[in-house]
């Protein structure tokens, strides 16, 4: 059971349908194993094992009765705590919302996944309303990642990159508005894919800032990845963001070649003061690939600070009034860049959207020709969790913001990445970014499916904690 | 840049004594930030709806 749970989720659903174990069994043994594990890594803000047995137990009950579960049958999956588990309190990583009611009703993206089958056993630690990038957190603690748990997961998903990166489940849904599926995948060495901008529906997702937010999963393999994806697809009614795009299936395409792909690597900003070991990983990434051209964007600093202001402005407004009455129930790292936020003028957010059109427009023109590009998705591995600078190009700089350099750029003007997972020094992996055009999901997971294959890249498993 | 407070407070947004000394070095950080963006070269106005973003 531990080797199965071990494989990817398109395994074990496999087993379960064929009734060669039960979804209870693996139900079981994925709670099991959570609760033991998450004394280190604090990765579960709270695990579900009466309503996960119980819809374990329906999935058997169905199967020995004909009825096919679907892609997912008795997968155990995670989902970090801003989505709603119906009778679950999401609490969005903050002590604000500790209080609220439960969720009525389940969270789009997971009643999707839940309708293929899968069990949900827990929902995962975050940072304070995703605001951060190391999933530290001042209410509920730090996650550790299972590499080295004197190490950060990233964020601000970390809770979910941790869980499946320690093999506790196989898939967890993660949101990502500056980079935190990106940077979590990275630091953890694990897939993530944050889709286009309104691509997947947020509708049960707890906001943060409605102009970036994205939600996608996390696996140990593109084939969960994209299977994961795919049944998440599909407009929304209840979310007027989530564009009425039919369902474009990534997964049947994975095996088709890549050969005639235009890669190309992201220079300037991209590299700038990455460390030799993430420029080395982009170059072998590049070498597969067959990526002998390099594009350098303009006005990627001016993006990025764009973002980091449109993030600060927004955020601030969501939470405006619980800043006025309970400033002291916020994790002071995110109620002082809050209160800065709020006192942003208005003049500066008119002209980041400006900006953003201008930007996208670049990379639009970039992509009549090039099918790919590829960028480090941090300047670095895993920082330890007490350190509080970055070497950035042989300087210090603050370690939180800094993070997401690499990411920030592109979420802001919402194309689809996956980040792919390579062995790095000491022991910790590092992350690369493929990132496709607006849409174009099924060719950044075709890239990475390819990478796969020829053993480019890989998911490590953890030396930090058992799997 | 103490005035800020006073500006908060104008809009209905204090900012406790407690916090001020931090919530400072993260404005000072933010309007960084900022100078870069009002400082970027833009094309003429755009026709597009600005908050109605389609990657």
């Amino acid at each position: 059971m531990t080797d199965l749970l071990s494989r990817d989720a398109t395994a074990i659903a496999d087993a379960v349908r064929r009734q060669r174990i039960s979804a209870v069994s693996v139900t079981k043994t994925a709670l099991d194993r959570a609760a033991a594990a998450n004394a280190a890594l604090n990765a579960f803000s709270a695990l579900f094992p009466d309503a996960a047995l119980a819809a374990a137990a329906e999935i058997d009950r169905g199967i020995a009765q004909g009825i096919d579960p679907g892609p997912l049958a008795g997968v155990p999956v995670a989902a970090k705590n801003l989505f709603d588990i119906a009778g679950v309190t999401t609490l969005a990583g903050s002590k604000i919302l500790a209080d609220a009611p439960p969720a009525g009703r389940d969270a789009t993206v997971v009643a999707r996944l839940k309708a293929a089958g899968a069990v949900v056993i827990g929902a995962t630690h975050m940072d304070e309303f995703a605001y951060g990038f190391t999933t530290q957190n001042a209410h509920y603690g730090d996650t550790h990642n299972p590499h080295d748990l004197a190490r950060s997961a990233g964020g601000s998903s970390g809770g979910s990159a941790a869980a499946v990166a320690a093999r506790l489940v196989p898939v967890a849904l993660g949101s990502d508005t500056n980079g935190s599926i990106r940077v979590p995948a990275a630091f953890c060495g694990i897939f993530g894919l944050k889709p286009t901008l309104r691509r997947l529906s947020r509708a049960g997702a707890y906001p943060f800032v409605h102009e970036l937010d994205h939600v996608g999963p996390f696996a140990c393999s593109v084939r969960d990845l994209a299977l994961a994806y795919d049944l998440m697809q599909g407009p929304d009614a209840a979310d007027g963001f989530c564009l009425q795009r039919p369902v474009e299936p990534a997964w049947p395409t994975l095996d088709q070649p890549v050969s005639g792909l235009r890669a190309a690597v992201l220079d300037g900003w991209f590299v700038d003061g990455a460390e030799p070991a993430v420029l080395a990983a982009v170059a072998r990434v590049a070498d597969a690939l067959g990526a002998d051209r390099k594009v350098t964007l303009s006005g990627v600093a001016e993006a990025r600070a764009a973002a980091f202001c449109l993030t600060a402005a927004s955020g601030a407004a969501l939470h405006l009034d619980a800043l006025r009455a309970r400033p002291q129930d916020f994790d002071p790292a995110t109620r002082d860049r809050f209160f800065a936020g709020a006192l942003l003028p208005a003049s500066v957010i008119d002209r980041v959207r400006r900006l953003r059109l201008a930007f996208r427009d670049q990379l639009r023109a970039v992509f009549e020709t090039a099918d790919v590009l590829i960028a480090p998705a941090t300047p670095c591995a895993a920082p330890r969790l007490d350190q509080t600078t970055l070497m950035l190009g042989g300087s210090p700089v603050p370690l939180r913001p800094n993070v997401g350099l690499y990411t920030q750029p592109i979420s802001f003007i919402g194309l689809p990445v996956v980040t792919v997972p390579m062995a790095g020094p000491e022991g910790l992996p590092i992350g690369i970014q493929i990132i496709a055009p607006a849409w174009r999901e099924d060719v950044a997971l075709r890239v990475a499916a390819q990478l796969e294959r020829d053993v480019v890249v890989s998911a490590p498993d953890p030396k930090g904690i058992g799997a | 840049m103490d005035d800020i407070f006073e500006t908060a407070e104008r809009l209905g947004i204090p900012v406790p004594e407690a916090y001020r000394e931090t919530v400072l070095a993260n404005y000072e950080r933010l309007l960084q930030q900022a100078a870069l963006v009002m400082a970027a070269p833009l094309p003429d106005a755009q026709q597009d709806h600005l908050a109605d973003f389609v990657p």
